[in-house]
């Protein structure tokens, strides 16, 4: 969310969206300004958008892998808080783009929680879907 | 139950009912003509 926070100069007229499954969209709010982003942040809470794109669930070793507790381990030395999850731990996330038609242009679909695909990839994949 | 279709590349986004972080309905074909990147979180730790 990040990556494409600070690269939306580069992603033309893409209209970012982030997806939750909270069941409580109060909480969308306030994680929308955590996030410091002007995008609209979204609740699944069914799931139904992240089963129609085949965001699954991974086994608790992939999930809490060495390169996910990494990244929690990232996070922290760089001062973020972290909190104990409510929710599914094991649901995967994935990054999709729907090109203009509607239509899925592109899927990523991590392994594991720190796979997610590099900002380049995204803004290629971009400049592939308006080419 | 029923495992739920799994759509691919090319594949027209069926319609899928969300709701924002205003409590208002969000739609991708309310957004047609335009690309979108969804970011797909895990959870809101």
């Amino acid at each position: 969310v990040i990556a494409v926070r600070d690269h939306l100069d580069q992603l033309g007229d893409t209209l970012p969206v982030v997806v939750t499954f909270t069941d409580d969209p109060r909480r969308l709010a306030a994680y929308r300004e955590h996030l410091n982003v002007g995008f609209p942040v979204l609740a699944d809470v069914d799931r139904i958008l992240y089963d129609l794109l085949g965001a699954g669930r991974g086994s608790i070793r992939k999930v809490w892998s060495p390169g996910t507790l990494a990244m929690y381990g990232r996070l922290l030395l760089r001062g973020r808080r972290l909190h104990v999850p409510t929710e599914d731990t094991r649901q995967l996330g994935a990054d999709a783009i729907i090109g203009r038609d509607g239509r899925l242009h592109r899927i990523w679909l991590p392994e594991s929680p720190d796979a997610r695909p590099p900002i380049e990839s995204i803004i290629d994949a971009m400049r592939d879907c308006n080419s | 139950m029923t495992p739920r279709t799994v759509i691919g590349e090319g594949d027209l986004l069926p319609s899928v009912a969300l709701v924002d972080h205003e409590g208002n309905p969000w739609s991708v074909e309310q957004h047609r003509g335009r690309p979108i990147v969804l970011i797909l979180h895990r959870h809101l730790a």
